[in-house]
């Protein structure tokens, strides 16, 4: 029997070629699209699933609360680990980590070196509390002393040329240390990933004090430790935060401080501040894979329906020779089956070459084999629900004909369900066009992201870390001032696309009692200010003469959020350093286009780490050759390491380019199904129509008329889905430019250009048919009837 | 074996309706060959629609080998359709995708019948009605009256009690109408296989025992 159905299958499928490609290339491409999206969508949600006791680890950060502007730490102070393991209930274990900050810049191992080594140091919990098997080494002693390093497979095959590292010693900045360690590969998806793996003792062991703090585990002042606590199940997050602003035992407690309490599971898809992050990019391509799959599915709908037409007499045949109507369901659901079946092998192959360019868009390392479960889930279910919802409504409709009416051939798709195929028509094009003004939208704000005047000159400039250079930072950047290809040359401690460096420590004239100003602070001198031509809205660029020590220039916001008439000559305290406001810029962005900017003050300092050159126009070269010779002057052995501005500002955008990317892909992919549907369904409205064309001709219907009676009924249905997604799109595109601080408001055009846009497509879809069946000899036409 | 008792038929027609079949009473004995006959229009076909249980009629009771049809559920009907009844029609209706053998083995397919047993009576009916070497073609391969006869071993295989033929012989030319006719005869008085036909042909008529005249929806 099931054969039967499967052969019968194979031979329609074969005969009406036009349509099955139709249909399962549109259903394949649907698929293909779905499950890699899908995928990535299932590998964005893996991340740091794979602790044992994941369910209990959570990250602690720390936000700071000024006015409305509201400031998020990643570190935290050395002591709240130690207190809190003590003194919260709940709270069972912790585990410090730290970057490598330039503790050690340098590795070598036989004769070689190497600078960009991922270094933490960790402490020995780290690997019990998190589950990073070692391979070699004692997992609760990992370490023996402060020369004691863990790699793992990858670091020491990369660095040492062999997993068998075991006690192998590889000098840090001179230093010797002993490998005690090999652990296995951070997975793909860990937000926690380092090379070598340091003991965090040296970090306590070379703690300098900071005021009348001694050590490491005493210094409430300084937020530098990464911070993970395992808590015991059940255990109230809120109590925990709230315990953990009780932990200072000189009972010093800022009211604007709250430490978050963050699911260790939720650290890649949110924000250190708890508020939604790349969460919701994943939830949009989640919608879009489903709306993909789901454009497909009623494409498949669609043309099987309007397909049925052309099965009725057999469904009468089958009928009378006593098919019951379950029979009939089953048949026609094996088909569906067997369409599914060509299509998803259609659709495996297309994966299997678009994962190399999928990988490269979206950034990850998906692969594509049998042995990925996660891969043959997605399949599974996609295909599942797709079949589920694709392949009964046909069955169900073909398996209903009344044979009687079906043999005598006067059988027509009844109103309700050709309305019913225009909906889904309409819901199609609707899908599409929102898709086509989300792409314009997007396309829009990153042009505008690109355009924006950012409120300083990017061009031309390239910044370095000066290294061992700082120490005759005055004279080195003199001598860089006059080399070849250089046009200026400054220093300043931050990097222009992201000023983040911050305090609350801030006094000014005028200042109310419960009044704090968080100001975003870097240091840098005259040259600098005069490199990035910040606009003076009042008072003058720093002079570089020693009185400047004593002097600030404020950003507009500054002075307004301090409420500052006229600031130039008003009293200003920054840390410890008591002096005055010379001048006020206008407001530039140090940071992305998603931020607001906020109040920010440059203090003068004559010398910064960070060297930054302007480059003479045509010059860039030259000026990069002359920046390195002297870099390596004074910095021996270190590779040279620049960046220019623009480069950085592009590298910001980075996401938000990739996603305006994969939408003009999803768009376009959208848009084709929806026509490959579209084609189908004219072509079949058409076949049915083909004795209405000729009798009109006969009566003297010119071509014209005939292609506009033909098309005119689709263009109705495209204009509705268009009228029904302007609502739709402005809502959605809304929500997305929510996100930046810095947005294009949505105008008119956008609609019309894609309204235009899907009406354009259409019509190129349809008319081909139209004009087909408009040029046929009526005679002909007729005498088939 | 059949017994109509006052079946009418009619159609909503605007506010009116649209009269076919009024007030029929007809027994069909087991054996029997029986010619329905009338102008176009007369209702004949659809009393042979009726008695196929293809439809409804509006009134009446219809007994099938003394059971009731018209209060028999789709489930019953179908297993009429699949067991008691044997369709042949004008226009053949055989199915385009399906070869000559398997567009015959379709009804056994749905009776569940084990394929083993499928083949041989497939084989069988290929065999007496001398189309073994077409089994394998496709109906758009074949003549009009080996359509038909392709048709008439589909009604047959799964030996049926009946077989209801509309116009069986209208789309043929006289030679083929007559091996068809023939071929008629011999079941019927061979196999013992009730037939009734619809036909405008005189000829055609005098091959079965009884003639009934159809005029303006009612038994002449």
């Amino acid at each position: 029997m099931l054969n039967n159905y499967l052969r019968i299958g194979w031979r329609n499928l074969r005969r009406y070629k036009m349509y099955s490609s139709i249909n399962i290339g549109g259903l394949a491409i649907g698929l293909a699209v779905g499950i890699l999206i899908l995928v990535w969508v299932q590998d964005e949600l893996s991340y740091d699933r794979f602790h044992e006791k994941g369910d209990n680890l959570y990250k602690l950060t720390v936000s700071f609360t000024s006015g409305t502007d509201v400031q998020t730490w990643e570190g935290m102070p050395g002591p709240i680990a130690v207190h809190a393991v003590k003194e919260i209930p709940g709270v069972q274990k912790a585990v410090r980590t730290r970057d490598n900050w330039g503790d050690i810049s340098k590795f070598s191992y036989n004769n070689n070196d190497f600078f960009d080594i991922k270094t933490g140091f960790v402490e020995p919990s780290f690997f019990t509390l998190f589950t990073f098997p070692l391979l070699k080494g004692d997992v609760q002693h990992p370490f023996l002393d402060n020369t004691s390093l863990v790699v793992t497979r990858s670091a020491a095959l990369k660095y040492f040329g062999t997993t068998d590292v075991m006690g192998k010693v590889i000098a840090g900045d001179g230093k010797n240390y002993v490998v005690t360690g090999l652990m296995e590969d951070f997975p793909e998806q860990s937000s926690i990933r380092y090379e070598f793996m340091l003991p965090f003792s040296i970090l306590q062991a070379k703690f300098g004090g900071n005021g009348s703090w001694t050590t490491l585990d005493d210094d409430w002042g300084d937020f530098f430790f990464t911070t993970y606590l395992q808590l015991a199940p059940h255990t109230s997050i809120e109590k925990v935060s709230a315990g953990l602003a009780r932990l200072r035992p000189d009972g010093q407690q800022e009211a604007a401080i709250k430490y978050n309490v963050q699911p260790l599971y939720d650290v890649h898809l949110y924000n250190p501040d708890l508020s939604e992050g790349s969460i919701k990019i994943v939830r949009i391509f989640l919608i879009i894979a489903i709306v993909i799959l789901l454009i497909a599915c009623v494409n498949y709908v669609n043309l099987s329906t309007a397909r049925a037409m052309q099965r009725a007499a057999e469904v009468g045949v089958r009928k009378i020779v006593g098919a019951s109507r379950r029979q009939l369901f089953i048949q026609f659901i094996w088909e569906s089956v067997l369409v599914f079946a060509l299509a998803l092998v259609l659709a495996v192959i297309m994966i299997l070459l678009l994962i190399p360019f999928y990988n490269n868009l979206t950034d990850k390392h998906l692969s594509f084999g049998l042995k990925n479960l996660q891969m043959i889930f997605a399949i599974g279910l996609s295909m599942l629900v797709t079949l589920i919802v694709a392949g009964i409504y046909p069955a169900v409709i073909l398996s209903s004909f009344n044979p009687l009416k079906t043999l005598k051939g006067g059988l027509t798709l009844s109103g309700g369900n050709v309305s019913f195929r225009r909906v889904l028509v309409v819901v199609q094009f609707l899908i599409a066009t929102v898709l086509i003004v989300s792409t314009l939208v997007v396309g829009q704000q990153l042009r505008y992201i690109k355009s924006k005047a950012l409120g300083y000159d990017k061009e031309n400039i390239f910044s370095f870390y000066s290294g061992q250079m700082y120490d005759h930072l005055e004279a080195a950047t003199q001598e860089l001032s006059g080399s070849p290809g250089i046009a200026a040359a400054a220093t300043a401690n931050q990097s222009m696309t992201g000023i983040d460096a911050s305090t609350g420590d801030t006094y000014w004239d005028g200042k109310e009692k419960n009044e704090s100003l968080i100001v975003h602070a870097f240091s840098a001198d005259k040259n600098f200010v005069q490199m990035m031509k910040f606009r003076f809205v009042g008072g003058q660029n720093f002079t570089n003469s020693k009185a400047d020590s004593a002097h600030f220039i404020i950003n507009e916001t500054a002075a307004k959020m301090m409420r500052m008439k006229d600031p130039v000559g008003k009293k200003f305290k920054l840390w410890d350093k008591d002096g005055i406001i010379i001048g006020v810029i206008k407001d530039f962005h140090y940071a992305s286009l998603h931020e607001k900017i906020g109040p920010l003050v440059i203090h003068y300092s004559p010398v910064s780490f960070m060297v930054y050159v302007k480059t003479k126009a045509g010059e860039m070269d030259k000026a990069v050759a002359s920046a390195e010779r002297l870099y390596k002057r004074y910095n021996p052995g270190f590779p040279f390491r620049y960046n220019f501005l623009d480069d950085n500002l592009d590298k910001i955008y980075k996401l938000d380019r990739r996603t305006g990317k994969l939408f003009n892909y999803f768009a376009g992919i959208a848009i084709f199904i929806s026509c490959l549907g579209l084609f189908g369904l004219a072509t079949f409205a058409t076949g049915q129509r083909v004795k209405e064309i000729g009798v009109r001709k006969v009566l003297g219907a010119s071509v014209t008329n005939i292609i506009t009676l033909l098309t005119s009924d689709f263009l109705k249905i495209v204009m509705i889905s268009i009228a029904l997604s302007v609502p739709l799109a402005w809502y959605i595109m809304n929500k997305w430019l929510e996100d930046y601080a810095y947005r294009i408001t949505i105008n008119w055009g956008v609609f019309i250009m894609a309204g235009g846009l899907a009406i354009m497509v259409a019509l190129l879809t349809v008319i081909f048919q139209a004009v087909k069946a408009a040029l046929a000899n009526p005679v002909r036409s007729l005498r088939t009837e | 074996m059949i017994q109509l008792k006052h079946i009418s038929k009619h159609y909503p027609v605007g506010f009116g309706k649209n009269e076919i079949l009024r007030d029929i009473d007809l027994r069909i004995f087991e054996g029997e060959f029986v010619s329905i006959m009338g102008p176009s229009g007369s209702g004949k076909s659809t009393l042979l629609h009726i008695l196929g249980l293809l439809e409804e009629p509006s009134q009446g009771e219809y007994l099938f080998d003394g059971e009731p049809v018209h209060k028999m559920n789709e489930k019953k009907r179908t297993q009429l359709h699949r067991g008691a009844i044997g369709f042949v029609f004008q226009a053949y209706h055989l199915i385009d995708e399906l070869t000559v053998y398997e567009n015959i083995e379709t009804p056994l397919l749905y009776k569940n019948m084990p394929a083993a047993e499928r083949k041989s009576r497939v084989a069988d009916i290929l065999d007496r009605f001398n189309i073994v070497a077409k089994k394998d073609l496709f109906p758009n391969q074949l003549s009009g009256g080996q359509q038909q006869l392709v048709g008439i071993a589909r009604a047959l295989v799964g030996e049926p009690k009946v077989i209801l033929a509309d116009e069986p012989t209208g789309n043929l030319h006289s030679d083929q109408a007559k091996e068809i006719m023939e071929l008629f005869k011999q079941l019927n008085e061979k196999d013992k296989i009730t037939i009734v036909q619809v036909t405008h042909s005189e000829l055609n008529a005098t091959y079965g025992h009884r003639i009934i005249q159809i005029r303006d929806g009612k038994i002449a």
